[in-house]
């Protein structure tokens, strides 16, 4: 028994061994097909188990947000609203996201709240709350008793949405007062563990307070807080949720437009599979834009992705 | 002088098995691909030798073929899972999948990802180093029980250094070994281990291994026993910074044991053992009732987060429901546990979207379904049927062996510890040291 045992490891073990060293990063071979998705106008994998109806409720949606009719729009909104309630909602996730982005063009926050509410919960649903700060209309709604009802159940939502109105309407509002608003936001928001030291907990957000400022056009405080996110010091204070907080960081300016801040954040991380991860994750949200796509071309994560597609 | 081949392999075995207590302590806890792979070729090597040398030819021990078995068993499952034709290649981004879970119809079912990220041979390369660790080792302790106790000695040696890099990491801040930066966070990491759950249960067998000791070396010699003593309050106060409630109530609990042993033993001459077990259990008994009498549970039960565990145990009992006689393929939980918990139609909402099912005995069921954990359940029987057969040579001292074991399969229980390479190999070290320890008290 032992003998056998011995000769199938003799066997198995360099057919491990070989696997091993010759595996393909998976992680680079997404962000790959990403980049031949949006740069080489080739297909999106993930659009191709949606069914139809769903897959044309985006673009039904522009349509009709579009043409200006807004009976007609707010009719489509409503058929959307269920054809995605009754739907596979972690696969329409992507769908959700872009219809709240719609939907807050449209200035219509009755609707975008509920939409809020069928994504799935994430950093990137939390950051699309915090970028409806620069809308005046849903800022009012969100302090409302019929939107506070609606996120009862959903108090992380509700804390990034009135976060955000609290820091753009105050016009007068001190460094504390930001401080103190926005401590819970990495353990809510983020999800991430109290590791860090209850003094610096609120300085985990200045990459989120710096955009939320640029997207509201203040821009010497968007400034004073970039700078404040960047410091060596910020840095050895977060060192604790290094991952978490740059995710953070790239994430935000992605948020306000700054790509070149966050082409050069992903740049400087240390080659590991964290990074292929992070890069996976924000390379559609990159690349979407020309100001972006120019930003990426020029940075050294982009050389490996495009050198390995060959 | 010639040594003949035999011979040779036993000396090679012997540094191999020292060398693989060492890997195990101080190479990253064997989470990632690169830091498990050295250890599955040690342990390749550490049987070949093992079986080079003779030492397993006149070996009869129900646990040693129940083991090997099983690793037969766990080769062809994780063969059929690996090169499964129907199996689902799964490409994520933020958790949106490319495929519908729909597609996997067939038993035994798998997913097609890469060895870095986890998949079924990935599970299988984990399983059989710890395995054949294991076998090695009994086989090397059963030819010789003075070797056991050295081993015993090293891996507390390891483990109390580990311990004190990792007090001295939270209180001045060290990075993590070898500045590798975490997958998730830098937060969570212990000493060699990416996580302190991990961290705390491999200090704490190393805990009750040197408990071990300071009661078997305390006729021989006051001294050493005085120094193991002092090498177990490094390692609590290790476990302790680890800040895992499971471990620190394990570690508690070991203290207990170690208490009422030694209590024992100095009042065995006027209480028979009966008597002793009834007083103890009445004592925990009264304990137990009084604490509930305080609001101690329900202080820590938000600290425990009971709620939340629950609710992924929840979800896993769902999925392996789904699967229940071949299970989903190793490491596949990953892939499959967050899209049941986002296409599930329950309105039980986690924190964060979970990955495992964070209960060893859930997550083996889930990815061996019925079947592996069959051979999983008749290793563990037995090897207590093997304790029981040695029972007329077990000593008071062997409880904290024994102890120091069953404290990490309770804590595996309610967490994934068995599924941490540096822990399994030590978890199966412990079995072994627990056993031949018991035979060894024959001989002494």
């Amino acid at each position: 028994m032992y003998n056998l045992l011995s000769f199938i490891l003799c066997i198995l073990t360099p057919i491990i061994v070989y696997i091993v060293y010759t595996q393909t990063d998976v992680n680079l071979k997404i962000s790959q097909s990403i980049y031949n998705e949006i740069v080489n106008n080739g297909n999106n994998p993930q659009n191709d188990s949606l069914s139809k109806p769903i897959k044309s409720i985006e673009s039904n949606l522009r349509k009709h947000f579009e043409s200006g009719n807004k009976d007609k729009f707010k009719m489509e909104v409503y058929t959307s609203y269920l054809l995605i309630k009754n739907y596979d909602k972690a696969k329409a996730n992507q769908i959700i996201f872009n219809c709240i982005k719609i939907l807050k063009d449209a200035e219509f926050p009755e609707m975008l709240v509920r939409f809020f509410l069928l994504a799935n919960y994430s950093d990137d649903l939390a950051l699309l709350a915090y970028s409806c700060s620069d809308n005046e209309k849903i800022m009012k709604y969100v302090n409302t008793k019929e939107a506070k009802d609606i996120l009862k159940d959903y108090p992380k939502i509700r804390l990034a949405f009135l976060n955000a109105r609290n820091l753009t309407q105050n016009k007068n509002i001190t460094d504390e007062q930001i401080e103190k608003m926005f401590y819970y936001v990495g353990t809510h928001n983020f999800n991430v563990p109290y590791k860090i030291k209850s003094e610096h907990r609120a300085h985990f957000s200045y990459p989120l307070i710096a955009s939320i400022f640029k997207i509201n056009g203040n821009l010497e405080q968007y400034k004073r807080y970039k700078e404040k996110s960047l410091s060596e010091k910020q840095m050895q204070n977060m060192n604790c949720v290094y991952w978490e907080y740059m995710s953070l960081l790239i994430k935000s300016y992605i948020l306000c437009g700054d790509y070149d801040t966050s082409v050069n954040a992903i740049d400087s991380l240390p080659d590991c599979t964290a990074k292929d991860v992070l890069i996976r994750r924000v390379l559609r949200k990159l690349i979407r834009t020309e100001s972006g796509k120019r930003a990426t071309e020029k940075s050294e994560f982009i050389k490996k992705i495009k050198s390995n597609n060959k | 002088m010639s040594l003949s081949p035999k011979i040779f392999c036993a000396y090679v075995a012997r540094i191999l098995l020292f060398l693989q207590i060492f890997l195990a302590t101080w190479l990253c806890s064997g989470t990632r691909t690169e830091h498990f792979v050295p250890m599955f070729i040690v342990s390749v090597l550490l049987f070949l030798t093992t079986n080079l040398s003779g030492y397993f030819s006149d070996i009869k021990s129900p646990f040693l073929k129940t083991l090997t078995i099983s690793t037969f068993a766990f080769i062809i499952l994780a063969v059929i899972q690996y090169f499964n034709v129907y199996a689902e290649f799964i490409k994520l981004e933020d958790y949106s999948y490319t495929k519908n879970f729909d597609f996997i119809k067939y038993l035994p079912s798998s997913v097609k990802a890469p060895f870095d990220n986890g998949n079924a041979l990935s599970a299988l390369t984990v399983l059989l180093t710890a395995f054949l660790t294991t076998i090695s080792a009994y086989a090397i302790f059963n030819k010789s029980i003075r070797f056991t106790y050295v081993s015993i000695y090293w891996f507390i040696a390891n483990a109390v250094c580990m311990g004190i890099f990792a007090i001295c990491q939270r209180l001045y801040g060290f990075p993590f070994m070898y500045n590798i930066p975490s997958l998730t966070s830098m937060g969570a990491f212990y000493g060699s281990f990416f996580l302190e759950n991990a961290a705390g249960t491999f200090l704490n067998m190393a805990f009750a291994s040197s408990l071990f000791c300071v009661m078997y070396v305390f006729k021989k010699s006051k001294l050493l026993s005085l120094i193991f003593f002092t090498v177990a309050i490094a390692l609590s106060i290790s476990v302790y910074f680890s800040k895992s409630n499971a471990a620190i109530l394990l570690m508690i609990f070991q203290w207990i044991i170690f208490g009422l042993t030694t209590s024992y033993i100095i009042t065995r001459k006027y209480i028979h053992l009966p008597v002793f077990v009834g007083i103890v259990t009445i004592s925990i008994l009264i304990g137990i009732i009084s604490l509930g009498f305080t609001d101690f549970v329900l202080k820590h039960k938000e600290n425990l987060n009971v709620n939340e565990r629950l609710k992924i145990y929840e979800y896993s009992c769902d999925i392996i429901e789904k699967r229940p006689i071949l299970g989903w393929g190793g490491d596949c939980s990953q892939y499959v546990f967050p899209k049941f918990y986002l296409t599930s139609q329950s309105n039980k909402k986690l924190y964060e979207v979970p990955q495992h099912s964070h209960s060893d005995i859930l997550e083996y069921l889930l990815t061996y379904g019925i079947v592996g954990a069959i051979f999983l359940f008749s290793a563990g029987i037995s090897w207590l049927a093997e304790i029981f057969k040695y029972r007329k040579y077990f000593r008071p001292q062997n409880c904290m062996l024994l102890g120091g074991t069953l404290c990490c399969i309770f804590h595996s229980a309610v967490d994934m510890e068995l599924h941490i390479l540096a822990t399994m190999i030590v978890f199966g070290l412990m079995s072994v040291f627990t056993i031949s320890t018991v035979r060894g008290n024959n001989d002494v």
